[in-house]
């Protein structure tokens, strides 16, 4: 699994998975991704367009972001989850604890509150 | 080299060698085969200075079990610190990483080789490095021993019979099955803890122990919804090693039948009457245990047939590796629980299909599956 941070303007970041978010991509990803944003400010935008699957510690890394996200006071949304992820999401109510847009200008506005 | 032909075959795996070469100081670099063979636990076989034959038949120093591996199928050479392999004329081939061996090939740290059904993986070490991953390897081993230690014993007769098969990964997923008979109700449950490794094991040793003991003080554990809410109070998983887990858990009432139940982000049980060859997905949605504290689970109730089957499973059952040769899922999962036959070999005919179509490799995560038949 791929990822990728960039600025989206000026109090948010978009961060872009992409690949299986399966236990090793996890494992391999999740340290440096987990440190990349603790030294990011403000909302963050996941895209996950080009994630087929989300396995649990996926889910698990999502969770841990949206918590390190909600401690320093921001937002987080999903964007461009597949239907068979979105499936997954619906299972563990995580669509309650992280919101999904269906493109990013809907996610910038449950950004923007 | 000449092969000794006294015709021995053989149905498992076999190791000529221990698990780590005595002698060498820390430091030295250490050649080892990691052997995944299908119904055997991973092995670790050292590459010492004399070569390695492996094959279907003894004196192979690797005997590997299946009608796609050869008498002797290929060899494993050391000069130094170079490792080859080479194919000794095997019908169905050497594989590298996917590339059919001709000539010897020199071994990278981590190639996989493939023979038949069977992957070796082939790991450089030094030598400390590979004593702590023969320790981690025995502990593995110790904690997959209390787990299954701790699941109760299949049920042959009574209102309600139950059947299992659980099949922990090598490295351990963190799954966990149970049921009790609490007079004219039967509990059941089974749960699948996030993430791989003893870490996992441990924690579903944990719940498992809860959920034993009943150690859930105040609550009902006849009501669903308020056992999910006391687990997920109990280990949220900031205060668990970021650790959740999906649950699914159902207490049926015996004398009417009805069945009250709850999940935390678990695949839905599926009810199965034989009779009709109704299939039912009872849906679980509910929040992941120990993702969202304060989160209220809901109990939800089916009334049931007698007769009727119910199946519970985790991910090992449904999620798959990349790669296999036709489309899996909860529909295949469901038409195989499903099929006709004898309700206790339901969850056996599921892992078999699973371990097919895996092409018979090591899983990726424990696969569990729990079936219980009413009378």
């Amino acid at each position: 699994m791929n990822y990728e941070i960039m600025p989206l303007g000026a109090d948010a970041c978009r961060v872009v998975l992409a690949g299986r978010a399966d236990a090793a991509a996890v494992d391999a990803v999740e340290p440096a991704l987990s440190a990349l944003l603790r030294e990011t400010s403000g909302h963050v935008l996941v895209d996950l367009a080009g994630v087929p699957f989300m396995g649990s510690l996926g889910i698990r890394m999502l969770i841990s972001v949206a918590r390190l996200v909600a401690r320093r006071g921001n937002r987080i949304a999903m964007t461009g989850a597949q239907p068979q992820v979105l499936e997954v999401f619906e299972t563990m109510a995580l669509l309650d604890l992280i919101p999904h847009a269906p493109d990013q200008d809907a996610a910038l506005a449950l950004l923007a509150g | 080299m000449i092969e000794r032909n006294d015709g021995t075959e053989t149905e498992r795996t076999m190791m000529s060698r221990a698990a780590v070469p005595d002698g060498p100081v820390d430091g030295t670099v250490v050649h080892a085969l990691v052997v995944e063979a299908y119904n055997t636990e991973l092995r670790r076989v050292p590459v010492g200075a004399a070569p390695l034959i492996i094959g279907r038949v003894a004196p192979a120093a690797i005997v590997l079990e299946g009608g796609a591996v050869s008498r002797r199928h290929c060899l494993i050479d050391r000069t130094g610190d170079q490792v080859r392999v080479m194919d000794l004329g095997s019908t169905n081939g050497t594989y590298v990483d996917g590339v059919r061996v001709a000539e010897p090939v020199l071994l990278a740290d981590g190639a996989r080789i493939q023979v038949g059904p069977h992957t070796l993986r082939y790991e450089r070490r030094r030598r400390g490095e590979a004593l702590a991953a023969a320790s981690l390897a025995s502990d593995i081993a110790r904690a997959r021993d209390y787990v299954n230690a701790l699941l109760p014993p299949p049920v042959a007769d009574g209102p309600v019979r139950v059947a299992w098969t659980f099949q922990p990964c090598a490295t351990l997923g963190g799954d966990a099955l149970g049921y009790h008979r609490d007079g004219d109700w039967f509990h059941a449950y089974i749960l699948d803890v996030s993430g791989h490794g003893v870490g996992a094991a441990m924690h579903s040793v944990s719940i498992m122990n809860v959920m034993r003991q009943r150690a859930l003080p105040g609550i009902d554990t006849r009501n669903p919804a308020a056992v999910l809410t006391a687990l997920n109070d109990m280990f949220d998983m900031e205060k668990h090693h970021g650790m959740y887990f999906t649950m699914w858990y159902g207490v049926l009432h015996l004398p009417t039948r009805r069945l009250d139940y709850s999940a935390g982000g678990h695949h839905p049980a599926l009810l199965h009457h034989p009779d009709t060859a109704e299939v039912r997905p009872l849906p679980g949605r509910g929040a992941g245990i120990g993702t969202m504290p304060g989160y209220a689970y809901r109990t939800a109730t089916a009334e049931l047939a007698p007769g009727t089957r119910l199946h519970l499973f985790s991910d090992g059952a449904v999620e798959l590796a990349d790669g296999i040769a036709e489309p899996w899922g909860m529909a295949q999962v469901s038409a195989t629980l499903c099929a006709p036959g004898d309700w206790s070999e339901a969850p056996d005919r599921l892992y078999r299909r699973v371990r097919t179509l895996s092409g018979m490799r090591p899983l990726d995560d424990d696969f569990s599956v729990l079936t219980l038949q009413l009378a």
